[in-house]
């Protein structure tokens, strides 16, 4: 039975995960389990579990005894739900490349804590979150992500499900409006070679996206040339019916005689409002010698 | 109170972990989209973890946690007891925060807080209040103020800022009148510094900003903000906050002008009076008599000024106002840009059909 539960999880989780990846303790004792572990905070929408919020728990693995730290994780829960009482406990993450045996005995244990939250009798799904941070599996270029939910299986009729299975989920990536601005410009560091990068200001922001667009009209320029100019290449249906709708919103949005009142309206409103912001400036600095005086 | 040992403070630059934005913006986020606050998000506070690092003089910000959102304060006589009591609960869940990441090997040490604030006009009493416990406690405490107005506009906003060293000197004494103000040659301008931020990400952080940016439905891409010409609500407030503060300020100029006068007048009776006392000492002089003391004509008071923490006050309406000036000449600045930019792709747009298009990426996006 697939589920078609879809997982969005948003970019600081992601973060945290990594960031806890990357803090992971690697004492001797603990040699055996070089991950990170951690509970997954969020809520539940139709059809999909939003995963808003993370952090990391001291566990330990090693091929005798698993152990987790209940009461660490029960009081982080609780401090999380006070400073955003909207999330609650929708699964955990795993850094890892597959599923071990040890994610069963964990999974058993973060039902439990779920079934204790849940209002419901029927308590609400569970999802595991992988991160494979050791690039392991077979396309050594990609950092895979995947979520699984575990289902119950085994021969209709009997009493106890003989096995599990641990199904996997879509995993698409969300954010909310702020989340984006910030991904945006962290993602500007890749370009960097001291992965750093400052704020933008707000012009220099205007004229980069400018000049993507030009960029971006002319690749498309280009292509529609080469149509054009070419029998042999296909014309391809949908992407003129994209065309055609950008071209048709730049007819509908952008009349002139309605963008000529706009620029200027808005042209008059926004010179007063800095005249305003300037004057006051003065007033401040007037201010200031006068009582400096 | 420690009020003498301030130290100042050794760091320049502050550099910010990715996961740290992350977090703070996400903390705002959640907290509107839940629809706990409108587009303030004033409550949303939290502090922050790092290590100073003397030698690059840099103050790495690594993590970050929200504090719990504050109580409804209640009206009645057990307020001040269940305020007490949430403070001290706070305390503790902080400091049970630093061991569990002293745990988790995060960083540890405290080194300032957040706050989001609308406009980044974030400065009022409690703020210098609490960056002044900080900054008296680890002198190189900051205080970053993020700004969710100018965020959801496309552009992250968000600022270092710590009190400057007169200023803390000022705080420690607690003395905020015009005099001592002056002497410490403190303005508005100079009360407190903005850092530098610059934001790193870790390998392994772009590694996986990377993978993000290839999966199919981009967020990235599907938001650009910054494009939008109406901005005009944000202003509004923006310009009607100005208004506010511009009030509080004249009320602040009335009470210094005020205050100077009577300073003049007040000053001016006590020369009078001791000429006067003088004169007649060298009559009793002459007569042999014993002179008149001076100490009565001493002991006059001098004036207050009229307000609840004398300079302060006016320096962070100036402040505020600063910011929201700030805010509304770059905003304006901007929108002017993008008018003559949808202005100048109209105008081609009756010729060619290209402009038609580079119009529609603007509106579409």
């Amino acid at each position: 039975m697939a589920s078609n539960l879809c997982v969005k999880v948003h970019p600081v989780v992601y973060m945290t995960i990594v960031d806890s990846y990357q803090r992971r303790s690697k004492s001797v004792k603990n040699q055996m389990s070089d991950k990170a572990l951690g509970t997954l905070m969020g809520f539940y929408e139709k059809g999909a579990v939003q995963v808003t919020n993370c952090f990391a728990i001291p566990f330990n693995e090693n091929s005798r005894d698993v152990e987790l730290d209940d009461t660490f994780n029960q009081q982080m829960i609780q401090m999380l739900k006070r400073a955003t009482p909207t999330e609650q406990p929708v699964g955990w993450f795993y850094t890892s490349s597959d599923v071990t045996e040890n994610c069963l005995i964990f999974h058993d244990y973060y039902n439990r804590i779920l079934s204790d939250v849940a209002a419901r009798k029927e308590s609400p799904p569970l999802v595991l979150l992988t991160l494979d941070t050791t690039f392991q599996t077979d396309n050594k270029s990609r950092m895979p992500v995947r979520a699984y939910l575990r289902t119950k299986a085994g021969i209709p009729g009997g009493k106890d499900p003989h096995c599990a299975i641990f199904n996997p989920l879509k995993v698409e990536l969300d954010a909310f409006p702020g989340e984006c601005v910030a991904m945006k410009l962290i993602t500007n560091a890749l370009d960097s070679k001291r992965r750093e990068v400052t704020m933008e200001n707000g012009l220099e922001q205007l004229e980069k996206s400018t000049a993507q667009i030009i960029e971006w009209l002319e690749r498309l320029l280009k292509y529609v040339n080469e149509v054009l100019s070419r029998d042999e290449l296909p014309a391809d249906a949908t992407m003129g019916r994209k065309l055609i709708d950008i071209v048709n919103t730049a007819a509908t949005h952008m009349q002139t005689e309605k963008l000529d009142s706009l620029v200027k309206n808005t042209l008059r409103d926004y010179m007063m409002i800095s005249y305003l912001a300037n004057l006051t400036k003065t007033q401040l600095q007037v201010h200031e010698r006068m009582v400096s005086i | 109170m420690a009020s003498l040992s301030v130290t100042p403070p050794n760091v320049t630059t502050i550099q910010i972990d990715a996961l740290v934005i992350m977090k703070i913006v996400k903390h705002v986020d959640s907290e509107m989209n839940a629809g706990m606050s409108d587009v303030g998000g004033e409550v949303c506070q939290g502090l922050l973890t790092g290590l100073v690092s003397i030698e690059d003089s840099k103050l790495e910000i690594t993590n970050c946690f929200p504090t719990a959102r504050a109580e409804p304060i209640l009206d009645d006589e057990n307020a001040v007891q269940a305020n007490q009591a949430y403070e001290e609960l706070k305390q503790a869940e902080m400091l049970d925060m630093l061991k569990k990441f002293r745990n988790m090997n995060i960083d540890y040490e405290l080194v300032g807080f957040y706050q989001a604030h609308p406009f980044g006009a974030c400065f009022a009493q409690e703020v210098i209040d609490s960056i002044f416990d900080y900054q008296s406690n680890v002198p190189d405490c900051v205080v970053l103020i993020y700004d969710p107005v100018k965020t959801r506009q496309g552009q992250l906003s968000l600022r270092a800022y710590r009190l400057s060293f007169a200023a803390l000197e000022l705080c420690a004494k607690g003395d905020w009148s015009p005099e001592t103000v002056k002497s410490a040659g403190l303005t508005y301008e100079s009360m407190f510094e903005e850092l530098p931020i610059t934001i790193k990400s870790s390998y392994l952080v772009n590694a996986m900003m990377a993978e993000l940016a290839l999966s199919p439905n981009s967020v990235a891409d599907r938001y650009s903000a910054h494009l939008e010409l109406g901005t005009r609500r944000s202003l509004e407030k923006s310009v009607r906050g100005m208004m506010a503060n511009v009030d509080e300020l004249n009320k602040a100029i009335a009470a210094y002008a005020k205050y100077v006068s009577d300073k003049q007048r007040h000053d001016n009776t006590v020369f009078n009076l001791t000429q006067k006392r003088q004169i007649e000492n060298e009559q009793r002089a002459a007569r042999g008599e014993p002179p008149l003391s001076l100490d009565d004509i001493r002991k006059m008071k001098p004036p207050q000024l009229q307000t609840r923490n004398g300079m302060l006050e006016s320096m962070l309406a100036c402040c505020d106002t600063q910011a929201l000036v700030d805010f509304c000449t770059k905003v304006t600045g901007e929108n002017i840009a993008k008018l003559f930019l949808a202005e100048s792709i109209a105008a081609d747009e009756k010729t060619t059909t290209k402009g038609e298009r580079s119009q529609s990426t603007v509106s579409n996006r």
